[in-house]
């Protein structure tokens, strides 16, 4: 295992040394960064199948641009954790600030903790596994992926949503605009079985428990009739 | 013209907002009052750090898109607007860190 000291050696040298091992064989494969201390920008980019862990609470947009790698806070996660995450995983052992798994397109992102507000924001294909709660305007305007939530969401779930699917054990304080319950098929306990399993969540909860939400697709074309909820 | 922009109810700016504070408490609210009062009469975005002599307030307006962050112990309550920013303080490994919530007077008072 390499270990990588933040508070001595530094950001700019931790991330270039870890796009430094892209594309190249390595057995440098297992990284732990210490002190991180808040630092924005932890471990983002990253385009190799490294294994790395934080040991303290991240600031911004930890894992970033995420590509194959695992990454793992233990601590917390500051705003836009694992953004536009392409492939990979990211496990949060805390909570997550806001808009955590923004514009993500691939990869598995898991909260232990809770999330704030907008978690999954315009999400393309990611999946997100969230243990606790998240906050409002949460999967708005998501496109695809899987959000799945085992605790209660807040104001405003998948307000202007596509075609991302839904799935919260709890209350949901409010649904967004175009946001409708949707029957829960074979095909989604299948599916949420396998989420729940990598997400490190299914000795928590069980499929049958949760409900599905997804788009009512009215939004999707212009239609007067709707103009009050543009 | 601080006047004027509070009868038009929109904030400007953060100090427009701290006028609208020290207004109402001129109008013999108390400072939870003045709070809430935000919450009806203001429109834009804001977060209010207030304190007093013996208290401390914190309230976000409904989107609550500007970030704020709090740690708390049994020796005090801290305000940030990033985890970063309370590193520094005593006891921060332990402490109890929370964002507040949305449209939520949060007061404390020693």
């Amino acid at each position: 295992m390499q270990t990588f000291d933040l508070a001595t050696q530094g950001l700019r040298a931790l991330n270039s040394t870890l796009h430094g091992l892209k594309d190249k064989p390595t057995n440098q494969t297992e990284w732990e960064v210490i002190n991180p201390r808040g630092s924005h920008a932890i471990a983002v980019g990253i385009d190799a199948p490294l294994d790395i862990t934080v040991r303290g609470s991240t600031g911004y947009y930890c894992g970033g641009m995420n590509k194959q790698a695992t990454i793992r806070v233990r601590g917390s996660a500051g705003p836009g954790v694992a953004e536009n995450m392409m492939s990979g995983v990211v496990i949060v052992d805390g909570d997550a600030s806001q808009y955590a798994g923004a514009t993500g397109r691939g990869g598995l992102l898991v909260i232990k903790g809770n999330a704030s507000s907008r978690c999954g924001i315009s999400m393309k294909g990611i999946d997100i596994v969230v243990h606790g709660n998240i906050g409002h305007m949460s999967a708005f305007m998501a496109q695809t992926g899987n959000l799945v939530v085992l605790g209660n969401a807040g104001d405003a779930l998948g307000d202007s949503l596509y075609e991302a699917r839904l799935f919260v054990r709890g209350s949901v304080k409010s649904l967004g605009a175009d946001c409708i319950e949707k029957p829960m098929r074979p095909e989604h306990l299948d599916l949420l079985a396998d989420l729940l399993a990598r997400g490190e969540a299914a000795d928590k909860a069980r499929p049958e428990e949760f409900k599905r939400y997804g788009s009512a697709r009215k939004l999707y074309n212009f239609n007067i009739d709707n103009a009050s909820a543009y | 013209m601080l006047q004027h922009r509070h009868d038009c109810g929109s904030v400007e700016h953060q100090h427009d907002a701290a006028a609208f504070i020290s207004y109402k408490l001129q109008q013999g609210a108390t400072l939870g009052q003045a709070l809430e009062a935000t919450l009806t009469d203001l429109d834009g975005f804001f977060t209010f750090v207030v304190g007093t002599k013996n208290g401390f307030g914190v309230v976000r307006d409904p989107i609550a898109c500007k970030p704020a962050v709090m740690a708390e112990t049994d020796q005090y309550v801290a305000f940030g607007t990033e985890y970063r920013a309370l590193v520094n303080l005593p006891g921060i490994e332990s402490a109890r860190v929370w964002e507040p919530e949305p449209a939520t007077v949060y007061f404390w008072e020693r």
